[in-house]
């Protein structure tokens, strides 16, 4: 549906439909928390019983039943988001709208406030959207990302995908905040091996694959760089690996890597 | 000393200051609660209808803040003879109590409609779209979020609008308006007698000092920040 092309109340309607939580909240200051999630169901026009129900209910998902008669101001960051959650959630929306929602919290809250997040996405089977300029955000709930850059989306797919292979610069840039920016080109003229490349995704993360494929020949192996981490549940690894030893052996080496279904390419 | 032997206690009718200060209190009681509703109408379109707001009209907004500035912009003792023609119009005559209330308001209603922008401005514009994106009208957005938000600094508003109300009916006695402002220059002024201007000013400040600790106490009890 196109949004913009929509009449003032017909635009009124359909944004009930869609939740949204915000980077300073957004509350109501002098309403209390239950008011303030119970404002969305007024404008609504629920009967007030149905609407104390289900506040009783929200108060609960977000866990703030304690603080339901408290006003914003008496409240941490953490909690008004939660406040800002529930409110979001309360027309049980279609899709939820998080616009830099942790931008404004510590890292302790963030996680605590994304954990919350992805509870909902699976328990309430919400779709998320999330706007946001934090990659770690993004590799811990995430599935799928879209990249904007001045207004166009530049790059979108599978979080796995675009975050291990970014192609455009830009992806690359935010890529870095979380990957190690070093640069392994760096290292060609200094070594004397042969630098490889290695991207792995899923449960042979945890093999010991590398062993494996050298034990049998007389190739011995550094790592230069690298990461091992996990996207969402997803394990992965990315290494610069220096093979010493004769180029055939090595070629075997890698063969082997490859029919692992590990992704091997030279840096040179 | 020499001020001691001009005042003359047994001057002080009280019989006549009571019904006075009724009267200033009627006056005061009754514009307040027009200029409220009035201010409030008038302040809440100028917001609306101002730069970037949810009823954005330049030239609505351009007419209403003329006409404001202008009635501001008249001394409240001219104001008064001005609009005479209105108030016999309006209350059948431009004496005592009832003659007194238009002017009052008309005088009162521009200055509390400013002070009611101001606070409308002052609310947090994230709170406004936060209601915007729950599908909120514009009604919606002035009945249950500029106007909750704003009462704390609605009410001192209310508070300073009562006070300076209070000075303009002592003005009002210059044209026969009655109270103690009247009083006051009946006796005080133009009979000589300084004990009935002494305890009609004292009655004022009595008056302004309670206006202002009610209206603190009501902005403390709703504020939440």
């Amino acid at each position: 549906m196109e949004l913009t092309k929509l009449s003032t109340t017909q635009l009124q309607k359909e944004r009930r439909r869609i939740g949204m939580i915000f980077q300073h909240f957004n509350l109501l200051s002098m309403a209390t928390v239950r008011d303030n999630i119970a404002f969305p169901l007024e404008l609504a026009k629920m009967p007030k019983t149905a609407v104390k129900e289900r506040v009783d209910e929200l108060l609960k998902l977000v866990g703030l039943e304690q603080h339901a008669d408290k006003y914003p101001a008496q409240l941490s960051g953490g909690q008004k988001q939660r406040v800002g959650i529930a409110r979001a959630l309360a027309n049980n929306p279609d899709v939820l709208l998080c616009d830099e929602a942790t931008s404004a919290l510590d890292p302790q809250t963030t996680n605590a406030i994304l954990s919350l997040l992805l509870d909902i996405n699976q328990k309430l089977g919400i779709t998320i959207l999330l706007i946001t300029h934090e990659m770690h955000v993004i590799r811990a709930i995430c599935d799928r990302v879209a990249v904007i850059d001045g207004g166009d989306i530049v790059e979108m797919g599978d979080v796995l995908d675009v975050f291990l292979k970014p192609q455009h610069s830009i992806t690359k840039d935010f890529v870095s905040q979380i990957a190690d920016s070093f640069d392994p080109r760096e290292l060609i003229d200094t070594r004397s091996g042969r630098l490889i490349k290695i991207n792995y995704v899923g449960e042979i993360t945890y093999e010991p694959l590398l062993f494996n494929a050298v034990k049998s020949t007389s190739v011995q192996f550094t790592i230069l760089q690298g990461t091992v981490s996990r996207m969402k549940n997803t394990p992965y690894g990315q290494l610069v690996i220096e093979f010493i030893g004769n180029d055939q052996e090595i070629d075997t080496v890698l063969a082997e890597l490859r029919a692992k279904g590990l992704e091997v390419g030279d840096l040179k | 000393m020499m001020l001691k032997q001009n005042i003359d206690w047994s001057d002080v009718r009280w019989e006549d200051i009571w019904p006075a200060t009724k009267d200033t209190l009627t006056m005061m009681g009754a514009s307040l609660l027009f200029t409220v509703i009035l201010g409030l109408l008038i302040g809440i379109i100028l917001f609306l209808t101002s730069r970037k707001q949810l009823l954005e009209q330049p030239a609505v907004y351009w007419f209403l803040s003329l006409v404001v500035n202008i009635l501001r912009s008249v001394p409240f003792v001219i104001l008064m003879i001005l609009i005479m023609p209105f108030t016999k119009v309006l209350m059948g005559t431009t004496l005592g109590v009832q003659g007194t209330i238009p002017p009052l308001v008309v005088a009162a209603a521009p200055f509390f409609a400013r002070l009611v922008e101001t606070s409308l401005r002052e609310v947090d514009k994230g709170v406004i779209e936060a209601a915007q994106a729950m599908g909120a009208s514009r009604w919606d957005i002035v009945r249950r979020v500029l106007l909750l938000e704003a009462r704390p600094s609605l009410i001192a508003g209310i508070t300073i609008t009562a006070v300076t109300l209070v000075s303009y009916t002592a003005m009002a006695g210059v044209i026969g308006g009655g109270g103690l402002g009247d009083l006051a220059l009946r006796y005080g002024y133009q009979r000589f007698q300084l004990s009935v201007m002494i305890v009609t000013v004292a009655l004022l400040i009595v008056l302004v000092q309670l206006l202002q600790m009610a209206g603190d106490h009501l902005v403390r009890r709703f504020s939440r920040k």
